[in-house]
């Protein structure tokens, strides 16, 4: 979707208006700060792709901390019906999840069922709870390998993402899950895993003790120290 | 800070330089855990964040250190109280090595909420921007509860009470309003609050081990309790100050020795932060030129190997 009148030439780009002010020094600092903000969510609005950092460099100043006036235009978006977020090294604009029902009913699109496996579903739920875990650590925790494979279709489904670096060798990545993950089987955030508190309180939330082995044997009378 | 004396001279040259070191008078640190009634311990507090106050205004060459050790500490107490394992070194790991645009992992993002409460401008912390980043940092939904945040900050902090009782009101208003947050989101709010009365330009993680009293248990004075409190935590922090400085002061000594080109950008990161990779990219210096230059500074004692590990290595003051 371009602006109406735009021409587009032959290589597919609209001829260069007078050169693009970035700077915008005559401005004071908070009609630059809006015109930059402004300028930000026009790109992003009228890509159809998410846009990355590099391009909306062209159109603010050297100055301008891309990271605070995206900060600030998703403050500006709280009360909206969609949303920036941050997805495959770019920004993009986004209708909230719970506009989903809303948008399917009204445009008839059809649901992307993505069904894991259980022995996925075990992975992921895993990687929920003790996450930052490496592929190694979740190999060790389950008794076998655990497959690129597994992890990279998590990953497509948008569950997982990559955490910080393990420092073991070979630097592995560990996984996180993602907010999409945290939406789709309806979380609020992470404290609301099942029985999340349960597993604090009996001290298994650990990573560390999850590799050591170092878990109490449930018994028949239930976990030690449950009160019931 | 540092500056080359001429652009062909490849050596850190620093200016004589005399530390700013905080004096703390010795009848304030005698009265650390003494205080009992409510005016004493607004009056102890209100010398310690003096005393705090002219260590920030000083600018000394280690602030950044300063600050982001601050930041680790509160994370790992942040940490211990929700129930995580992570402790500083492995906090301190999750933010040297995760990349640029990953996931720092929730540990990672706890860390990056003090550090941007101790590194962002007390202004934008208070903004509705920054308070949903501190909210999604610490696992809550932003959206959910930003406007109702920024509504108990700004009651705290407009009206003329003392910048201890401000910062009390807000950690208090979280705390019963939300008690899930009570040891994440209420402290860094009262944290950013006090320097918001104190006209602070960056706020200074204090908070983080208090337990702010709900409104239901009103059994002491809340704002003495905060008083108290921040006595010793200003305190800590005036003496961390002072420790890294001389530290910083050291290491600015040898730097006119070094002779490895670029080794000015790492001695300059190596006082704003709380540790550098030995991988990590500095302008004009390779990556074997920096770990010999890493393990220069520490056997001439100007730096430290913060892990004990033999590798992925960490350096700081």
């Amino acid at each position: 979707m371009t602006a109406n009148g735009t021409r587009i030439q032959a290589n597919g780009r609209a001829p260069a208006d007078r050169e693009l002010d970035c700077e915008l020094d005559h401005l004071p600092p908070e009609l630059r700060w809006r015109e930059w903000m402004d300028r930000v969510e026009a790109v992003i609005f009228a890509a159809g792709e998410p846009v990355r950092r590099e391009t909306l460099a062209r159109v603010v100043g050297r100055s301008c901390n891309l990271d605070l006036i995206i900060e600030d235009i998703r403050a500006e978006l709280v009360g909206r019906p969609y949303e920036l977020v941050s997805v495959a090294g770019g920004w993009q604009h986004r209708t909230k999840p719970i506009m989903a029902n809303t948008i399917r009913t009204a445009l008839g699109i059809e649901e992307q069922g993505m069904v894991l496996s259980d022995s996925e579903a075990l992975v992921l739920m895993t990687i929920g709870y003790f996450q930052p875990i490496t592929r190694g650590e979740l190999s060790r925790f389950f008794g076998r390998e655990i497959s690129r494979d597994l992890i990279g279709k998590l990953r497509r489904a948008g569950f997982v993402t990559s955490g910080p670096r393990s420092p073991q060798p070979g630097a592995p990545y560990s996984y996180v899950t993602t907010e999409g993950f945290l939406e789709h089987f309806g979380f609020d955030t992470l404290r609301d895993l099942p029985d999340i508190e349960k597993l604090e309180d009996a001290g298994l939330l650990s990573k560390e003790k999850l590799l050591a082995g170092d878990i109490p044997l449930l018994d028949d009378a239930g976990l030690e120290g449950d009160e019931g | 800070m540092i500056r080359p004396v001429s652009k062909h001279d490849r050596s850190v040259v620093p200016p004589p330089q005399d530390a700013f070191v905080a004096t703390v008078p010795d009848w304030l640190r005698a009265a650390i855990g003494r205080t009992e009634r409510e005016a004493d311990a607004g009056f102890l507090a209100g010398a310690a964040l003096g005393a705090l106050d002219a260590v920030i205004r000083a600018k000394n060459p280690s602030a950044g250190a300063w600050r982001h050790r601050l930041a680790l500490s509160a994370a790992a107490v942040t940490c211990r109280h929700v129930g995580r394992t992570e402790d500083e070194a492995a906090l301190r790991d999750a933010a040297c090595l995760t990349r640029p645009g990953d996931d720092a992992g929730p540990a990672g993002r706890i860390l990056e909420a003090w550090r941007m409460l101790a590194g962002q401008p007390v202004r934008q912390l208070l903004a509705k921007s920054g308070l949903a980043t501190m909210l999604t940092g610490f696992g809550f939904n932003a959206d959910a509860h930003v406007s109702e945040i920024a509504v108990l900050a700004s009651n705290a902090c407009s009206g003329r009470a003392s910048a201890v009782t401000a910062a009390a009101q807000a950690g208090i208003a979280v705390a019963s309003r939300y008690p899930d947050m009570a040891r994440s989101v209420a402290p860094w709010l009262a944290d950013a609050v006090l320097a918001r009365k104190l006209v602070w330009e960056h706020a200074v993680p204090l908070s983080a081990a208090h337990r702010f009293a709900t409104l239901a248990s009103g059994s002491e004075s809340p704002v003495a309790s905060l008083a108290a409190y921040h006595v010793r935590a200003a305190l800590g922090a005036i003496d961390l100050a002072a420790s890294l400085e001389r530290r910083a002061q050291k290491l600015l000594a040898v730097a006119p020795s070094l002779r490895a080109k670029g080794a000015y950008a790492v001695v300059e990161g190596i006082l704003a932060t709380d540790a550098i990779m030995a991988s990590q990219s500095f302008p004009s210096i390779s990556d074997r030129g920096l770990r010999r230059l890493c393990d220069r500074l520490v056997s001439l004692g100007a730096v430290r190997e913060l892990t004990g590990r033999s590798t992925f290595r960490l350096y700081g003051l």
